[in-house]
C-alpha cells in the first residue's frame, strides 16, 4: 500500500526520483470514468452477404497466407465459392467501406481465386459416418445442394432428389456456360456431393410421392421457381412464343438450337431475360430486348446489364407487348404499345402506364418470354402459395411437421447466394429439429461498421493504376501473391484483427494479450480512451460508466 | 617531441565530381600508411556535385600530423582533369616548383614552371573499361603514375591500398595502376 | 590493429566495440556517415543492436531515454540544429541519470545556413547535465566513445563526445583499433541499478514535490563533482589495456613557457603543430588543451596556471555579447579562486573558417606584446 516516505538524510535518498517498492498497489483503475469495451461490429461485406459468408474473416486469414484456413472458413457458410465467385452479384463489394477511400476490395475476385484454389489444391477432410437420421432433399439446385452439404457434414444420411439428369439445377441448366462453364461447375458439385446419395430424374409428385418420404426424418424442399409467368396477352401460346428459361435449359442440356439469321425478341428485364438475349445472340439470332420500364428499373444485376449493353443487342425500353399474331409466311407480328412511368408501385419502382395511341408493330421469328418465374408447387394437392411465405398449413400432415423449405420457393430475392444461405439455414433448423429444438429466425441486431468507424490514418491509399495492372493485367486470373496483396487492403471493419495498437499504446499497460484477444485490466485502466481512439477498425468503444 | 615540420609533404588532388578524386586521396593515404608514414587525408569540405571541380588533400609525414588546417601550397599535385590548370585558383594552390602528375596524352603549355609528368589515364581507363565512356574512372591509373614519380612510395603499397579500398573491378584497377606506372613520362 | 579511418568511422567502430544495444539517430551533416554506418551494421547483424528509425532528433533522444530506462546501452549522434532540437530531453536524460552516450559532430548553428564547423552547438548545451568531452584526433574519438560508456554507466551521467565537423569527422588518419575481446573485458554489459521492468513495476522520475526536488538536483551536481575521479579511473584502466590515456587538461611545452594558449578541439592540434614550429625558432610558447567542458577541470586548470606566464584562450564558439564559452569558464575559475591572472580571449574559426599556423603565430605575438583587452576576433575583415 502507499506509504508516505520521509527521508531523513541525503544518503537515505535514491539518486533519482524512483518509487522505493513496486507500484502495483496503485490501482489507477479507480480513477476511471469511462471504460473501453471490445465490441466487434458487423463488417458491411458480411452484413450484405446473402449466403452469410464471413468475408472479413477469410480475407484476414488470406492476408496472413492461411489459404486453406480461409477456404475452410468460406465452406462453413457457402459450399460453392467457385460458383459464387462467378455468378454472385456481390453486394459485399458494393458496400465495401474502402470504396470511398481508394477502391473497394475486389471480393468477387478474391472469392473466385479461393474457389479455383479449392478445386486445385484442397482435399476435404473425411466425412463423419452417416448416423441414424435420414433426410431427403428435393431439388439439387443451390439451396438443395447447400442443405444437403451441411446436413451431410454433420453426419446425417442424405438422399438428394432431382428431376434432371445432372445436379446443379439453375446452375447447370439455367445459367449460360459463358458465365459458368459446366466443366468448372462439375468438380465443385462433386466436392459438395461427397457422401450424398443423388437420385437423378426423380421428380417429386411425378416419380415419387409423399408416401416414399415417410422413411425420412426430415424433408427439405428446394424445387426453385421454374414456371414462367404468363403475359396474359393474345397469341402468347402461339408455337413461336416460348419460355426463355426452357430455352436456356435446352441449350445448357446440350441440345442443338439454331437461331442463325432469325429475328428474336426477348421480353423482360431481369437476369433470365439478359441471359436469354445474350445466349440467343451467341446462337446467331438478331436479338431485340423489350422491357416495359427503363434501364434504371431493370431487375437484372448491374454488371449483367453492363455486359448486355456491350453486345450488339437492340434494347427497347418503355414498351409492352399487347398482342402477337401469326402471319402467312410463318412470322410473328408483335404489337407493342409505348409506356411512360407513373406513380411507384408496391415494389417501389415507377409503374409503367400505356401511352394511348402509341401502338407499333415488330416482326419476329421467335419470341422468348422472360418476365419472371413462379415456384411450381403443383405436387401438393392444395398448392402452397406462389408468393409470400410458404403455406405449411396446406401441406399434407404426414409431411408437414418434418418439412423445411428454401431457395426460390421462399419470398427472397432469387439469387444463388440467397438460395445457398436459405439451404444452410434450413440444414441448421433440421439439425436442431433432430435434437428436439427449434431455431427461431434471429432478429437482426447487427451494428454495421460504417466508414466513420474506421481510423483512416492507419491505412495507406493504393496506387490505383498499379493495382489495376496487378489484379486485372492477366485475364482476371490472379495468383496467391496478388490475392494476398489485395486481401491486405481490407479495413477489417469493426472487427479486431490483432494489430496490437491498443496493447502498444496503453500508457498503463492495462491491455493484456490473451488467447481470446485483448483483455482490459480494469485494475489499472484509467479510461483515457487511447486504445479506442487508436483502434484502426472501430472494434473498441468507450462506455461512459466506470 | 621532435618536430619535422619541413619533412611534411602536402599533396592536392585536382579533379571533377565523379572521377574518384576523394577516393584517390584516401587510397594514397593508405598506401603511404603501408609504407610506414603517418597520413592525413580530407576532402574539400562541403557539398560535392558531379562534374563540379573537386579537390582532395593529403599530408604525409614520418610523425603524427597535428596540423589540421587546410592545404594552401601543395608540393605535389595530381591532376585528374587537365582543364583545371586554367582555373585562377590553380597556380596559387601550389608551391613554385611543384611536382605534377597530369592526366593528359600531350604536354600542357600553360604550366612550364612545374615538374610535369604526363600519363594518359583516360586512355588507360577507357581501354580497361573503368567507369563509362563519358565518365572514365581515372583515379587508380593516376596513382600508378604517382607511385613512379614520387620517389617515396613503392608500387606494391599502392597496389595493396587499391586492393583494400576499391569496391569494384579490383583486377582492372590493379592493371590500370601497373600500366600507368610503366607509361608515365617526364616532359619538360 | 592499425587502420586509416575517418573521424566518423572511428565513432562507428567504437560503438560497435562497445556493443551498444539500442541506437537511434536522425541524419544531419556532418554526422550522417555515423548513422549510415551504424544502421548498416545493425541491419547486417554485425552489431547485435536495434537501430530505431525516427523522424527527428527529438524522437531519437526520446527513444534512447525509453530504451536506456530499461537498462540497456544506448547511443546516438547528431550535429547543430539536431542537437538543439534535443535540448529539452537532454535535461530529462541527465535528471533521470541515464547513461546515454552521444556524439556531437560540431557544426555551427544557423542562421545563416551553414554546414561547417564550430562548437557553438555543443557549448550551448553545457547546462543540461551532460558530461562533455572534446577530441582532437580520430584515435581520441575511438578511445573516448568506448570510455564514455563506462564513465556514463559508473557515474549515471550521460556523456557527449564532441569533435569538429569535417576538420576531424571527414579526415582520414591512422588509428589503433583494440580487439573486441579486450573491450568486452574492459566494458562488460551495463548493469543498471534501476530499470523499467513490467514484472516489477516502479515509477521513475514522476512528480516530485518541492520538498525533495532540490535534493535530487544536489545529487546530480554531487555526481559531477565526483565524476572526475570516475573519469580518471576509467582512463587508468584503459591505459593498462591500450597504453593510451587522456587528461582533462593536457599540457604541452609549458614548463619554461612565457606564453600559453588554452584551447580545445581540432584547433588544439594545429596549435600543437605551431608550438613545435615556434619552438624551433626559439620562442617559448606552450599550450593547454582542455578536453572537458563538463565537468570543467577546475583543479587541473588552477594547477597549470602560474604567475608570470601570459595566457590566451582560443574559442571556436561564441556566446554573443559575452564571448567564447571556454574563456568564460576559465575566467570564472580564476576569479572564484582569487587567481590574479588575466587572459587574452580569442574567437576564431566560426562557421568553418580555417584556423592556420599563421593565425596562431599572430595570437602568440599578441599575447606577448599587449595587455589583455577584451575579445579579439581572429582573421575578421577589417
Amino acid at each position: 500500500m502507499s506509504k508516505f516516505i520521509v527521508f531523513k538524510s541525503l544518503d537515505d535518498m535514491p539518486d533519482i526520483a524512483v518509487s522505493k517498492a513496486r507500484m502495483d498497489w496503485n490501482k489507477t483503475g479507480s480513477w476511471r470514468s469511462s471504460t473501453p469495451r471490445r465490441e466487434d461490429k458487423t463488417p458491411p461485406c458480411n452484413f450484405n452477404c446473402p449466403a452469410g459468408e464471413d468475408i472479413r474473416g477469410y480475407l484476414d486469414l488470406l492476408k496472413h497466407g492461411k489459404i486453406k484456413e480461409a477456404f475452410e472458413l468460406i465452406l462453413q457458410t457457402n459450399p460453392m465459392p467457385l460458383v459464387c465467385g462467378r455468378v454472385c452479384y456481390h453486394p459485399c463489394q458494393s458496400q465495401c467501406n474502402r470504396e470511398n477511400f481508394d477502391a473497394a476490395i475486389d471480393i468477387r475476385l478474391m472469392e473466385k481465386f479461393m474457389g479455383e484454389w479449392g478445386l486445385e489444391d484442397y482435399t476435404p477432410p473425411g466425412l463423419p459416418s452417416p448416423g441414424s437420421k435420414k433426410a431427403a432433399v428435393i431439388g439439387a439446385g443451390p439451396s438443395g445442394l447447400s442443405a444437403a452439404y451441411y446436413l451431410r457434414r454433420e453426419g446425417v444420411n442424405v438422399t438428394l432428389f432431382d428431376e434432371n439428369e445432372h445436379p446443379g439445377g439453375i446452375l447447370y441448366y439455367g445459367i449460360p456456360s459463358y458465365r459458368l462453364p459446366n466443366d468448372l461447375l462439375k468438380p465443385e458439385l462433386d466436392r459438395i456431393l461427397q457422401g450424398i446419395a443423388f437420385r437423378s430424374r426423380k421428380r417429386f409428385g411425378r416419380d415419387f410421392g409423399i408416401g416414399e418420404l415417410e422413411k425420412y426424418d426430415a424433408v427439405f424442399l428446394g424445387t426453385g421457381a421454374h414456371k414462367s409467368k404468363v403475359m396474359r396477352i393474345n397469341g402468347e401460346d402461339l408455337p413461336g412464343v416460348k419460355s426463355g428459361l426452357d430455352f436456356l435449359k435446352k441449350v445448357n442440356s446440350g441440345e442443338k438450337v439454331f437461331l442463325d439469321g432469325k429475328d428474336v425478341i426477348v421480353i423482360g428485364g431481369g437476369n433470365t431475360a439478359c441471359d436469354v438475349a445474350r445466349t440467343a445472340y451467341r446462337l446467331g439470332g438478331n436479338v431485340s430486348m423489350m422491357y416495359r420500364r427503363t434501364v434504371a428499373e431493370m431487375p437484372a444485376f448491374a454488371e449483367e446489364i453492363e455486359q448486355l449493353k456491350s453486345e450488339p443487342i437492340k434494347l427497347e425500353f418503355l414498351v409492352a407487348p399487347s398482342r402477337i399474331e401469326k402471319t402467312g409466311d410463318g412470322k410473328l407480328k408483335n404489337l407493342y404499345i409505348r409506356m411512360k412511368l407513373g406513380e411507384p408501385d408496391e415494389s417501389g419502382r415507377s409503374r409503367p402506364v400505356p401511352v394511348p395511341g402509341s401502338e407499333f408493330e415488330v416482326m419476329a421469328d421467335i419470341v422468348f418470354t422472360a418476365i419472371g418465374e413462379d415456384p411450381d408447387l403443383s405436387f401438393f394437392d392444395s398448392a402452397g402459395k406462389s408468393s409470400g411465405d410458404f403455406d405449411f398449413a396446406s401441406v399434407d400432415k404426414r409431411l408437414r411437421d418434418k418439412l423445411f423449405v428454401g431457395g426460390d420457393i421462399l419470398p427472397n430475392p432469387r439469387t444463388v447466394p440467397h438460395a445457398v444461405g436459405s439451404g444452410r439455414l434450413a440444414a441448421e433448423k433440421i439439425l436442431a429439429f433432430f435434437d428436439g429444438e427449434k431455431i427461431e429466425q434471429p432478429k437482426s441486431i447487427a451494428v454495421v461498421a460504417g466508414p466513420d468507424d474506421i481510423n483512416l490514418r492507419y491505412f495507406v491509399k493504393v496506387n490505383l493504376d498499379k493495382r489495376r495492372k496487378n489484379l486485372y493485367g492477366g485475364d482476371g486470373v490472379i495468383g496467391e501473391a496478388q490475392a494476398i496483396e489485395e486481401a491486405n487492403r481490407c479495413f477489417s471493419c469493426g472487427v479486431c484483427y490483432s494489430c496490437n495498437n491498443c496493447y502498444n499504446f496503453c500508457p498503463d499497460m492495462a491491455v493484456i494479450k490473451s488467447s481470446n484477444g485483448y483483455q482490459i485490466n480494469l485494475d489499472y485502466c484509467k479510461g483515457c480512451g487511447i486504445c479506442a481512439n487508436e483502434c484502426p477498425c472501430g472494434s473498441l468503444r468507450m462506455d461512459e460508466a466506470g | 617531441m621532435g618536430t619535422t615540420v619541413s619533412a611534411m609533404k602536402e599533396i592536392t588532388v585536382f579533379g571533377r565530381g565523379g572521377q574518384g578524386t576523394v577516393v584517390a586521396a584516401e587510397i594514397l593515404a593508405e598506401a603511404y600508411f603501408h609504407e610506414g608514414f603517418y597520413t592525413q587525408s580530407f576532402p574539400s569540405f562541403g557539398v560535392e556535385r558531379r562534374g563540379a571541380p573537386v579537390t582532395a588533400f593529403l599530408r604525409v609525414d614520418k610523425e603524427f600530423i597535428y596540423l589540421r588546417s587546410m592545404i594552401y601550397k601543395a608540393h605535389t599535385g595530381l591532376i585528374l582533369s587537365p582543364d583545371v590548370v586554367n582555373s585562377p585558383t590553380f597556380k596559387p594552390s601550389l608551391v613554385g616548383n611543384a611536382t605534377l602528375v597530369i592526366n593528359s596524352g600531350r604536354r600542357l603549355p600553360e604550366i612550364p614552371e612545374y615538374k610535369c609528368h604526363y600519363v594518359d589515364a583516360t586512355g588507360i581507363a577507357l581501354e580497361l573499361g573503368l567507369g563509362s565512356k563519358a565518365q572514365p574512372l581515372v583515379n587508380t591509373a593516376m596513382l600508378g603514375a604517382f607511385a613512379r614519380v614520387c620517389g617515396d612510395l613503392s608500387l606494391e603499397n599502392v597496389l595493396k591500398a587499391v586492393e583494400n579500398k576499391v569496391p569494384l573491378n579490383v583486377e582492372k584497377n590493379v592493371s590500370a595502376v601497373k600500366k600507368a606506372y610503366k607509361t608515365v613520362a617526364r616532359i619538360e | 590493429m592499425k587502420k586509416v579511418v575517418s573521424g566518423n568511422e572511428a565513432t562507428s567502430l567504437a560503438v560497435k566495440l562497445s556493443r551498444a544495444q539500442v541506437i537511434s539517430a536522425y541524419p544531419i551533416t556532418p554526422q550522417t556517415t555515423i548513422s549510415e554506418k551504424l544502421s548498416e551494421i545493425c541491419g547486417s547483424g554485425e552489431l547485435d543492436a536495434r537501430f530505431v528509425k525516427v523522424e527527428s532528433e527529438h524522437s531519437a533522444m526520446a527513444t534512447l531515454i525509453g530504451a536506456s530506462s530499461t537498462g540497456v546501452r544506448t547511443f546516438t549522434a547528431t550535429s547543430a540544429q539536431g542537437l538543439a532540437l534535443m535540448h529539452e530531453l537532454l535535461f530529462w536524460a541527465s535528471g533521470a541519470r541515464l547513461p546515454i552516450v552521444m556524439v556531437d559532430v560540431n557544426r555551427a548553428m544557423a542562421a545563416p545556413w551553414t554546414i561547417w564547423c564550430d562548437q557553438t552547438d555543443s557549448v550551448a548545451q553545457r547546462d543540461t547535465g551532460w558530461m562533455q568531452f572534446y577530441c582532437w584526433s580520430n584515435q581520441e574519438i575511438l578511445d573516448s566513445v568506448i570510455c564514455s560508456f563506462k564513465i556514463a554507466e559508473k557515474s549515471s551521467i550521460p556523456c557527449m563526445i564532441c569533435y569538429d565537423g569535417f576538420f576531424i569527422s571527414h579526415t582520414n588518419e591512422p588509428i589503433d583499433i583494440p580487439e573486441q575481446k579486450q573491450i568486452d573485458k574492459f566494458l562488460p554489459p551495463r548493469k543498471a541499478e534501476y530499470f523499467l521492468d513490467i514484472d516489477n513495476p516502479q515509477t521513475f522520475s514522476g512528480g516530485t514535490l518541492p520538498n525533495y526536488f532540490m535534493e535530487i538536483r544536489y545529487k546530480l551536481h554531487d555526481a559531477f563533482e565526483k565524476a572526475q575521479g570516475v573519469i580518471n579511473d576509467v582512463y587508468d584502466g584503459y591505459n593498462k589495456l591500450t597504453g593510451r590515456s587522456y587528461e582533462p587538461i593536457e599540457p604541452y611545452y609549458i614548463d619554461d613557457a612565457d606564453r600559453v594558449l588554452i584551447t580545445s578541439g581540432s584547433a588544439a592540434s594545429t596549435v600543437f603543430h605551431t608550438v613545435n614550429k615556434m619552438r624551433k625558432s626559439g620562442e617559448k610558447v606552450g599550450m593547454l588543451r582542455i578536453r572537458q567542458l563538463r565537468p570543467f577541470p577546475e583543479k587541473e586548470l588552477l594547477y597549470y596556471i602560474k604567475p608570470n606566464i601570459k595566457y590566451g584562450a582560443l574559442d571556436r564558439n561564441l556566446s554573443p555579447g559575452t564571448g567564447g564559452v571556454f574563456s568564460q569558464e576559465i575566467r570564472s575559475v580564476l576569479n572564484r579562486n582569487g587567481n590574479g591572472n588575466r587572459i587574452h580571449e580569442f574567437i576564431a574559426g566560426l562557421g568553418g573558417r580555417d584556423i592556420t599556423t599563421n593565425n596562431i603565430e599572430e595570437i602568440f605575438k599578441r599575447i606577448g606584446n599587449v595587455e589583455p583587452d577584451g575579445i579579439n576576433w581572429v582573421g575578421l575583415l577589417k
